[in-house]
């Protein structure tokens, strides 16, 4: 019985239960249950009312947090401009040029196209729009697809992206696959083009083993 | 769309029910400007007083959507929060400073709340509880807090306060209340 109440206290009965349980109650069993409820309703508001105003004061802080970022980033803005006004982010067209795709050759005219074959076509075609999100939904279907992740930066690239490129590119350098040179060499530039010339450097001093990349990586390095 | 977004505001709701905070906050958050906005704008409320009335809205909401009274809103989650703001705000005009009784809103779940006894009772346990209960030990406050409002079970309260069974949550939890039920049931005028 004190185990239904509870449960009738609690809201927990069905619907039926509930009334049954109502039509059964002693006046005792009533102003008992008055009395619980009332305690109950106190209790659930107060907490209530209490994470209310901690979710405010979270909001405020946040809000701090938001306003101190955007005046740190107003300083940093300041602090670059004179590098944007000396116009080394022309040096990125100077250097950029796309990358071919030998990872995977579309056989035109199949009757059907998988989503591989519909995403490496897009790049082919010059469609980067198109080609982000199909190598997106490969990455979604396999999340280790490394040279899906270094076309999709590579597309990224071409639409002006920078940022998000570089996001790709890391997954790419981690994952210390045959596209780890390119992609550290990608992200460079895409620094360069951002503005960033120092994370710039990082990126262009672990190329200076480098086969293909260690003679450009040099020359850019010294102009920037 | 429409029905994407049904579906969605029913997500949440069912989300407040089961006490998820992340969805409380993700609510708090979304109607807060509008609402304080709408009710400078319509009521020349002061931002304060503003940002008092859209806290009791949303409590309101909060409690009703724990309670299971509202899972199923025929409009929108906003519709029915400025619904209950609107209500607040003409109910402070009304009576400034007065305690609003809520009882008459459970009613159609508790129907025996509806006799006068009992809603006299019911509404002078939730004031002596807000007098009380801070006052009360830090067991006490546990208990009832997650009696009332984690709706746990004596057992489960039993294994969270580390008590031997659930018998001794019992008594524990009719311990904690007796004091309040002492004050609930002191008649009227012997409290002033």
């Amino acid at each position: 019985m004190s185990d239904k109440l509870d449960k009738y206290i609690q809201g927990k009965l069905s619907e039926e239960d509930r009334q049954s349980f109502e039509s059964q109650m002693s006046p005792e069993e009533r102003e008992d249950a008055a009395f619980e409820l009332g305690v109950k309703s106190e209790i659930e508001r107060d907490v209530l009312r209490a994470k209310v105003s901690e979710f405010e004061s979270r909001r405020s802080t946040g809000l701090i947090r938001r306003y101190i970022g955007i005046a740190a980033s107003v300083i940093l803005i300041a602090s670059f401009s004179y590098v944007i006004l000396s116009d080394k982010s022309d040096l990125y067209d100077q250097y950029y040029s796309g990358y071919a795709n030998f990872e995977h050759t579309v056989v035109r005219g199949e009757m059907s196209e998988s989503l591989k074959d519909q995403a490496y076509r897009a790049y082919d075609l010059g469609q980067f729009e198109l080609s982000v999100s199909i190598f997106q939904d490969l990455i979604a279907k396999d999340p280790a697809n490394i040279p899906a992740h270094f076309f999709r930066g590579m597309s990224l690239m071409e639409i002006g992206k920078f940022e998000e490129a570089i996001n790709s590119f890391e997954v790419v350098v981690r994952a210390d696959s045959e596209y780890k040179e390119a992609a550290l060499w990608y992200s460079a530039l895409g620094f360069v083009k951002i503005g960033n010339q120092a994370k710039a450097r990082i990126f262009l001093n672990q190329l200076i083993d480098s086969e293909e990349y260690a003679g450009k990586a040099d020359t850019l390095r010294k102009e920037l | 769309m429409r029905i994407a977004f049904i579906k969605r505001e029913q997500e949440l709701l069912e989300r407040i029910r089961s006490g998820d905070e992340k969805a409380m906050e993700h609510i708090y958050n979304k109607y807060r400007e509008e609402f304080v906005g709408w009710s400078k704008d319509k009521y020349s409320a002061k931002h304060e007083d503003a940002l008092d009335h859209y806290q009791d809205a949303i409590t309101i909401l909060f409690e009703k959507a724990m309670n299971g009274r509202l899972t199923e809103i025929e409009s929108s989650l906003k519709t029915y929060l400025f619904g209950i703001g609107k209500n607040r705000i003409k109910q402070q005009f009304q009576k400034e400073g007065t305690r609003a009784s809520h009882h008459t809103d459970v009613e159609e779940h508790y129907q025996f709340l509806a006799s006068q006894e009992s809603a006299s009772m019911y509404d002078s346990a939730a004031e002596a509880t807000s007098k009380l209960f801070n006052s009360l030990s830090d067991q006490c406050k546990r208990i009832l807090n997650l009696f009332y409002f984690d709706k746990k079970s004596m057992s489960e309260i039993a294994e969270v306060m580390g008590f031997k069974s659930e018998a001794v949550s019992r008594t524990t939890k009719k311990r904690c209340l007796e004091k309040i039920r002492e004050q609930a049931t002191k008649e009227p005028e012997n409290v002033r």
